[in-house]
């Protein structure tokens, strides 16, 4: 099958760049690999990105972007986005999009806490792309420009889409959540997984808005969504003694629940630090009360534990300054990331600096995240180079300090290769 | 600070075809004289390409487009977007009365980023213009500058002009003007070493019906870098009908200008 799915790829990416007839088709392709340090594995594959954009007025635009993958264990297409764009449509004061579509909330440069419409899948690493990739979700996005400084935006989702967290990866978090409360390790758990996704249609949408524009010399937007958490959470724990060989064997029924967001973001110069910029995003989540109902094994009184209660925040808060020799730095204080909700939310701070050389070809650049929790790091290094506009070559190493179960140590050691052409 | 001030007024000045004096001029004469002849264009929209030069002789050519617009107090907002080849294809600068605000839209992204503070110094997209030359417009501004009229060719008065801003990367620009039609022929910056690091050139310019002339091709040479860039304008309009609101965090984000 993958060598099928090889061969589709090498001829759909030599007839696009060929033939004049999809010569209209843009797109990327991208060769991806990665060594992961700890375990000695190799990873590789393959993806090419296709756009096709079209007007169909000079007001409405369409457009169809694809990801064509060869990769273990994905999907060999995904959509990125297929939509329908107004702008000035259907009135002068207004532009929309609608469909299979993305809708970027946030002012920070990573983990924004206010981003929270598309789900996101989980990163195998802290490569290129880390955090920044996102499945698209069907919604109608409105515009209205009721001043020339300032904007409403509605957001309306007839459908829920989760983030896509391996089940592999679940089923360990799940394990290492549930062990400690049997006094046993999570090698001791086997999880079984089912999924309860919310009820959204039409007439149950989720829905977002928010409002933009200008205070003096900062941009800023306030927003709200009402909607659900895209991580699951378990609701009930059915405990059982293993048959097979482990020691307990737990059956898990995972839900979404229901999540109110209340959003602040910004971005511009504040003068008290000449020469920085700031971006920041903070959010107040107001969850609905969830606990974990657990059914110990034989006959045990079942017990309940509390997951989700209070409302907390989520803050993403950086500043970015280019020094006297180009170099670009920027700071990001995070309290919270994409995959902590509740309790678990705890504060990191990432520092990221890159120069481009003078002739615009090479770029090195350092990440690096701390977490203030338990002290764990995660350090990449690394170098892009730009052959020429179309080509890319990005090469990154990354170093993780902290136990596999720590907020940052989990994430490994690993080298990765990344290679793209711009069609 | 402005440190190309005198390439985008030249861009987007037109200037008078005349004669002139030679003889006894000041620079601020000739700045006079350069004003005097501008065009009424208050606003304007231009195709053309930029032709990027790495150090080792490597060509890329971008399409681009342009629109800019005077603003009643005198400054200038534009556009600027690529528009080929794929790598950069809508990414799109707005500049609002002399770069008072930048941004910056991201198509893959679909984002809008402010570009302030010191990002205004970091290179516009793999060119050798900053942000903030991309967005200095709105002319020359002779407060900003000490000037003096060091010589004179056959063709053109030389300018020394040293800026007032502490934080100038330039120590000094000596620029040439054409005697005949009082257009900026040519500018050299100098680092604060006094090393010659930067030239401007104009490669082409076009006379008009009415007198004037504009230009259609000039260059930016980085001596230090050996990488070059060149503009050239192959469409131009002038004086044409934009909204209100063109310039806009709304009109960069669509997909087509």
């Amino acid at each position: 099958m993958k060598n099928v799915l090889l061969s589709i790829l090498v001829v759909f990416s030599v007839l696009c760049v060929s033939l004049p007839a999809v010569a209209l088709i843009t797109g990327e392709a991208r060769l991806d690999t990665s060594w992961d340090l700890d375990s000695g594995e190799l990873d590789y594959g393959l993806e090419l990105d296709l756009e096709y954009h079209t007007s169909i007025s000079d007001r409405l635009w369409a457009g169809v972007e694809l990801t064509l993958r060869y990769r273990e264990d994905t999907d060999p297409v995904r959509i990125r986005e297929i939509f329908l764009e107004g702008f000035q449509a259907p009135w002068d004061e207004t532009d929309f999009r609608l469909g299979y579509i993305k809708i970027p909330w946030g002012a920070s440069d990573m983990l924004s806490p206010v981003d929270v419409i598309n789900p996101i899948p989980m990163s195998p690493g802290i490569g290129e792309g880390f955090m920044g990739e996102k499945i698209p979700v069907p919604a109608i996005q409105f515009e209205w420009y009721h001043t020339f400084d300032w904007s409403i935006e509605l957001v309306y989702q007839p459908d829920f889409t989760p983030n896509f967290i391996p089940e592999p990866l679940q089923r360990g978090m799940l394990a290492s959540q549930l062990a400690p409360l049997f006094g046993v390790s999570s090698a001791d758990f086997v999880v079984g997984l089912d999924y309860l996704e919310p009820e959204v249609s039409f007439d149950r949408p989720l829905w977002g808005v928010r409002t933009r524009g200008h205070i003096g010399s900062v941009d800023v937007a306030l927003s709200y969504h009402d909607g659900y958490y895209l991580n699951p959470f378990p609701s009930r724990v059915d405990v059982m003694v293993g048959d097979m060989g482990e020691m307990f064997h737990a059956d898990v029924l995972m839900g979404y629940p229901r999540r109110r967001m209340l959003g602040l973001e910004f971005q511009g110069e504040l003068r008290a630090l000449p020469g920085a910029t700031f971006r920041g995003d903070v959010a107040l989540f107001i969850p609905e009360h969830w606990s974990m109902t657990v059914v110990p094994p034989n006959k045990a009184e079942s017990f309940e534990e509390d997951i989700l209660r209070d409302p907390y925040w989520k803050v993403a808060l950086g500043v970015d300054y280019t020094t006297d020799d180009n170099i670009y730095l920027n700071m990001i204080y995070a309290l919270g990331t994409p995959f902590e909700e509740g309790d678990d939310v705890s504060s990191y701070l990432f520092l990221q600096a890159e120069r481009e050389s003078s002739d615009g070809r090479w770029k090195p650049f350092i990440t690096s995240g701390l977490s203030f929790a338990d002290g764990s790091m995660v350090n990449a290094l690394g170098v892009s180079y730009m052959p020429d506009l179309d080509w890319n070559i990005t090469l990154t190493a990354s170093f993780a300090s902290g136990p596999p179960d720590s907020k940052l140590g989990g994430i490994g050691d690993g080298i990765f290769l990344t290679a793209s052409y711009v069609f | 600070m402005k440190k190309l001030l005198l390439f985008v007024a030249l861009i987007f000045l037109a200037v008078g075809v005349c004669a002139a004096s030679a003889s006894a001029l000041t620079a601020d004469d000739i700045f006079d004289e350069m004003e005097e002849r501008q065009s009424e264009v208050t606003t304007s929209r231009s195709r053309g390409s930029l032709l990027v030069v790495d150090a080792r002789g490597r060509e890329e050519l971008r399409e681009v487009i342009m629109y800019s617009r005077e603003e009643d107090d005198g400054t200038v907002s534009t556009i600027f977007r690529f528009l080929s080849p794929a790598s950069v294809r809508n990414i799109t600068l707005l500049s609002l009365e002399d770069g008072d605000q930048i941004n910056l839209y991201m198509p893959a992204y679909r984002r809008v980023r402010r570009i302030a503070g010191s990002g205004r110094q970091e290179t516009f997209a793999g060119t050798n213009f900053t942000y903030e030359d991309m967005s200095d417009i709105g002319g020359f501004e002779r407060e900003d500058y000490e000037y003096e009229l060091i010589d004179e060719d056959e063709e053109n008065y030389i300018i020394e002009i040293v800026p007032l801003d502490p934080d100038s990367q330039y120590s000094r620009q000596v620029m040439k003007v054409d005697k005949n039609l009082f257009f900026v022929n040519q500018i050299d910056f100098y680092d604060l070493e006094e090393t010659l690091w930067r030239v401007l050139e104009v490669l082409e310019v076009e006379e008009m019906d009415d007198g004037t002339v504009r230009f259609r091709e000039i260059s930016m040479s980085d001596l230090k870098d050996n990488t070059r860039s060149d503009l050239k304008l192959e469409e131009i309009e002038e004086n044409i009908d934009l909204p209100a609101n063109f310039f806009s965090v709304r009109t960069i984000q669509r997909p087509e200008l």
